[in-house]
């Protein structure tokens, strides 16, 4: 039982150019390109859009291993939506494998779904691995005070955000811990049909909860004890500003969507 | 039952950058009956060499035998391991989920697949040995006082009334009262035939009731031997971030004076009786 498997919210330390973006540049990035992942209608396309990807990947110097982790929670997902897509879409057949049958249409289909999905699940797990938790929340807060004359709790959010972020990996400790706690009393989480094993979850979920809220009490306690009165004039200890790189990298991603958007309105890609 | 622990090492989240060798190349061996003190500080290993004992973790190298049963084995039943070789974990009272006291003690018995008459005898007999009276039995569990709590939660483990009993740290956290019950239940443990380890900060406390004390420093065994061949040892101990019992303390500072005292006394008792022979011979008694 390791939850350190969890990819997502978990930070790869390091010093590529990816980790010196500013997280607001990384933030837009990321919501530039779940536009233009779904853009490319054709092959030409797609290839500038996976080479790009493929480019960040490399640049954030985050080994492999670490990206390819972060697909495992979709891998289900995926294989479900590329076995549809084989088999239920209507066109030129290439098998038949008993009742069913697969078309031409179908593979193309459903190598476009998982490209997508794939990409998409790239691109967020490469922000989370080369941001800290704690820029992420601050680029956030940022992005969204614009906002919060229309009633957006901008600061509030990113607040939530972080201590959420903060106590994924303490929560998990948690919960190992306790699983352990119970094993050395027999307990048996990996045997037994679905019902006895949500069952057996009972003397985890409860102590966990328990914790949760201990802490949550402990954490609140902690920040009034340090005069914490929400965000209005607080100061950041750490400013972001945008450098020459941001400007590059966002120059870049604009170029690439122009480019992507060509291609599909000219029918090329 | 004896323990046996071979060439052990253990790496946290491997080929990660987060890779951390908590144990290594550690060889011990604990014989049936014994009470063993495990000392060291904080990050020492102790917590992790521990949870090898039931087979919670498995060694990244070496071997560990319960009973002379490799654990790394397919097919040997971790659950009867865990059965025979009782873990206490540190804070164990924040493992508590049962409605009622008697629920989860009750939890380990069952795991156990015992019958219902066998689960509540043992109930009973946990309970009672560890003071705990009838009236806790329909209590909640998260209504108690920090130091019944842990007592409910040692009762779990002594319900399924192993022959090894390991304790990490069993009295953190708790005030003076709370301690003393604890200490004084874990000083029965041996007169019920079980091998004890006490994992612990107190010197006091291991001086006083281990046979045998194993040191770890940085995942590795620094000394074995027993109380008073260890806590002869002072500066060695003091210089890995460890102390001694107060009454060794003391016993230097007399002896600084031109005290003329034997060595060996590490316990308060000890101590006294030294102290009292040294003022008998030098007939300073009045």
């Amino acid at each position: 039982m390791n939850m350190s498997a969890v990819t997502i919210g978990q930070y790869f330390p390091g010093d590529s150019l990816l980790h010196r973006l500013d997280p607001r540049t990384k933030i837009l990035g990321v919501i530039f390109m779940s536009v233009v992942i779904f853009l490319p209608k054709a092959w030409p396309g797609y290839l500038i859009v996976v080479l790009f990807s493929l480019m960040a990947v490399l640049l954030s110097q985050v080994p492999i291993k670490f990206i390819l982790r972060g697909l495992r929670p979709i891998l289900i997902f995926l294989a479900i939506t590329v076995v549809f897509n084989a088999f239920l879409t209507p066109g030129e057949a290439l098998w038949h494998i008993g009742r069913f049958t697969i078309t031409r249409e179908g593979i193309v289909l459903s190598a476009i779904a998982a490209i997508r999905l794939v990409l998409l699940v790239v691109t967020a797990s490469l922000l989370t691995l080369t941001t800290s938790p704690i820029h992420l929340t601050d680029g956030m807060e940022r992005l969204l005070r614009p906002l919060s004359p229309l009633g957006v709790p901008a600061h509030e959010l990113a607040l939530m955000m972080t201590i959420a972020l903060r106590f994924i990996p303490t929560l998990a400790e948690e919960a190992d811990r306790i699983m352990r706690a119970q094993a050395a009393r027999g307990a048996d989480f990996q045997s037994g049909n679905l019902m006895n094993r949500a069952r057996g979850l009972i003397p985890v979920m409860v102590p966990l909860f328990v914790a949760a809220f201990r802490r949550a009490d402990e954490l609140a306690t902690a920040m009034e004890a340090r005069g914490y009165r929400g965000g209005q004039g607080r100061t950041k200890m750490k400013q972001l500003v945008f450098t020459a790189r941001d400007f590059a990298a966002l120059t870049v991603l604009v170029a690439l969507t122009a480019t992507v958007t060509y291609l599909r309105v000219r029918h090329l890609g | 039952m004896p323990i046996t622990l071979e060439h052990v090492s253990y790496t946290y989240q491997p080929g990660t950058p987060f890779q951390w060798q908590a144990l290594d190349d550690i060889t011990l061996t604990i014989p049936d009956g014994e009470f063993w003190g495990i000392i060291g500080p904080t990050g020492s290993g102790k917590s992790t060499l521990i949870q090898h004992m039931n087979g919670l973790l498995k060694p990244t190298q070496g071997q560990v035998q319960v009973d002379g049963v490799d654990l790394a084995v397919r097919g040997v039943d971790l659950k009867a391991v865990r059965q025979k070789v009782g873990l206490v974990f540190q804070y164990p009272e924040h493992q508590l989920f049962g409605e009622t006291v008697y629920e989860d003690i009750a939890f380990g018995p069952r795991n156990m697949k015992l019958l219902t008459d066998e689960v509540e005898r043992r109930v009973a007999r946990a309970m009672q040995r560890v003071g705990l009276d009838e009236s806790f039995r329909s209590r909640s569990p998260f209504s108690l006082s920090g130091g019944q709590a842990r007592r409910v939660a040692l009762a779990g483990v002594l319900a399924m009334e192993p022959r090894v009993l390991i304790l990490d740290e069993p009295t953190a956290g708790l005030d003076p009262r709370g301690r003393e019950e604890i200490l004084s239940l874990v000083r029965t443990f041996p007169s019920l035939g079980m091998t004890v380890c006490l994992v612990s900060h107190s010197m006091d406390d291991v001086a006083e009731m281990a046979d045998k004390v194993l040191v770890m420093h940085r995942g590795r065994v620094h000394l074995v031997g027993s109380p008073s061949e260890l806590f002869s040892r002072r500066a060695d101990l003091e210089s890995i971030g460890l102390g001694v019992p107060a009454a060794v303390v003391l016993l230097d500072q007399l002896r600084d004076q031109g005290w003329n005292l034997p060595a060996g006394a590490v316990t308060l008792e000890q101590t006294t009786a030294a102290i009292l022979a040294a003022l008998g011979k030098g007939g300073k008694r009045r």
